[in-house]
């Protein structure tokens, strides 16, 4: 017979992962598992139900700041701290699904399916993320590029939970932005997902520059050739459409029934330029004001 | 295994397949009826209920996942089915109900969002519903009931 067990505390989570290990399935929101057991991708015996401990909820800022992984994605929208210190994060779990979805489905469980059109994952990526995992015996932090190693694969370990994901908080002279392209944006898989946060000095010199994507290989990426490529520059045309060829040279969309590799590029491409020209805009409204 | 639920503040005790739905429960075992499948797989907003006051997808919402919540159908929306709520009322009378089988799902979403916005604008009204599919109405008559919803309670 089947098993469900909700675990009140991390302590009893961790016991029932160590007991069982890969037996049992961590459950969050579910929105993801629910499907993918509805068309047989998986048939888990066990499932370990997480959502309920509190203590892995929330939002807590400080030095840093720390997101509980089952936090929702419509409690993300809604804080007040991250739309202002990382209002990229927000966009991003604004686009996940509608209300329903968003009230269901978490930040962790987004991380943990590890898809390649993980809206969350560019924007985490671009604020430096570290994700805190937990063991019965031991307890580690990994950066988020180490930590999604493929197409819905991680380097989480038997009896790992995943606890809490850390950013940095955007800078004072920073901007930041999310770009989802697709047919329409909310309850549709991003054809294109591109995170910009970049920092750009008084002079207009671009000092700091975190440029990630989803949905153009199989899995999201930090294009750092494309960040070299504008990195102490002015944003000129030219130093733009270098990025711009560096990351289309790098990604490796699919070609399927949706959109051909070639349009994946040509968009992502132009979300760039979009993107940098957002920030741009959001640069010269701080010098004003 | 042994599931217990609270469904429109109802204890109920249950035997039920670890996996299943809340909405399979909802239906085939508690015989509520009134919440719909129509894509059952979190796109059409149709399954939609409260749970805990937040409106989810029942359709991929696990019912042993259910067990600390409380769980709010359609069928416990208005005073009863000759005295429906305004929203459903103002639903009526502005032809945002057709074939009516999206209806249960935007009543619970519009439910919720009346709760925590008495007067959403066109803007917001749209965004909550961002997850709910009708086929029949073309939705302007479905918002516009929301606006009329918000107008009585002023
Ligand atoms: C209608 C619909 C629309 C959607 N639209 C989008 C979209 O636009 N963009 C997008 O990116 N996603 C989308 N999704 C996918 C999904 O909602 C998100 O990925 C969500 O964030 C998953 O969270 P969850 O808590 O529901 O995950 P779950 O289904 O509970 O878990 C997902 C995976 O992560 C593992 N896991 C979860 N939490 C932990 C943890 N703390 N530690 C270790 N492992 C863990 C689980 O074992 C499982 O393998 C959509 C889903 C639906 C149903
Ligand atoms: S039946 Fe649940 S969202 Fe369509
Ligand atoms: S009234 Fe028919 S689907 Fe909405």
């Amino acid at each position: 017979m089947k098993e469900f067990v909700s675990a009140q505390s991390i302590d009893e989570a961790l016991d029932t992962l160590s007991r069982f290990g890969d037996d049992c399935l961590i459950m969050a929101g579910g929105t993801d598992i629910m499907i993918q057991q509805r068309t047989g991708d998986i048939d888990p015996r066990r499932y370990l139900h997480i959502e309920r401990i509190e203590s892995l909820k929330g939002i807590l800022v400080d030095e840093k700041i720390l997101i509980g992984s089952t936090t929702s994605h419509h409690s993300i929208v809604s804080s007040k701290n991250l739309q202002r210190l990382c209002p990229g994060l927000v966009s991003a779990s604004a686009t996940v699904g509608g209300w329903q979805t968003q009230e269901a489905g978490t930040l962790g469980g987004n991380i943990c399916n590890a898809s390649p059109a993980a809206d969350t994952i560019p924007s985490l990526l671009a604020a430096n993320a570290l994700v805190h995992l937990k063991s019965s015996s031991a307890e580690r932090t990994v950066r988020l590029d180490e930590f999604i190693v493929g197409r819905r694969m991680t380097s989480r370990l038997e009896g790992e939970l995943l606890v809490a994901i850390e950013v940095e908080a955007l800078p004072a002279n920073a901007s930041e932005v999310y770009i989802k392209v697709g047919p329409r944006s909310a309850m549709e898989v991003a054809l294109v997902g591109l995170a910009v946060r970049i920092s750009i000095s008084p002079l207009g010199i671009v000092e700091n520059v975190a440029i990630a994507t989803c949905s153009v290989g199989p899995k999201p990426f930090r294009a750092i050739a494309a960040e070299t490529a504008i990195l102490g520059s002015q944003l000129e045309d030219e130093a733009v459409m270098n990025a711009v060829s560096e990351l289309t040279q790098e990604a490796s969309p699919m070609d399927d029934f949706r959109a051909s590799a070639r349009y994946r590029k040509q968009v992502l491409g132009s979300a760039l330029v979009n993107a940098l020209n957002i920030c741009q805009l959001q640069h010269k409204l701080r010098e004003q004001s | 295994m042994k599931l217990s639920l609270t469904v429109n503040g109802r204890q109920e005790s249950l035997d039920v397949e670890v996996g299943t739905s809340l909405l399979h429960v909802l239906r085939e075992q508690l015989g509520l009826t009134g919440t719909k499948e129509g894509c059952a797989e979190g796109e059409c907003g149709a399954c939609t209920v409260l749970r805990d006051g937040k409106p989810i997808d029942s359709c991929i919402m696990a019912a042993h996942a259910c067990e600390q919540s409380e769980i709010t159908t359609i069928e416990v929306i208005g005073d009863s089915p000759d005295h429906p709520s305004e929203l459903q009322n103002c639903l009526v009378e502005s032809g945002g109900i057709q074939c009516g089988f999206c209806t249960p799902g935007f009543v619970m979403v519009l439910t919720a969002l009346l709760k925590v916005n008495a007067a959403p604008t066109d803007a917001e009204i749209k965004h909550a519903l961002a997850g709910n599919i009708c086929r029949c109405t073309g939705y302007a008559q479905i918002i516009e009931a929301v606006i009329a919803t918000a107008k009585t309670h002023q």
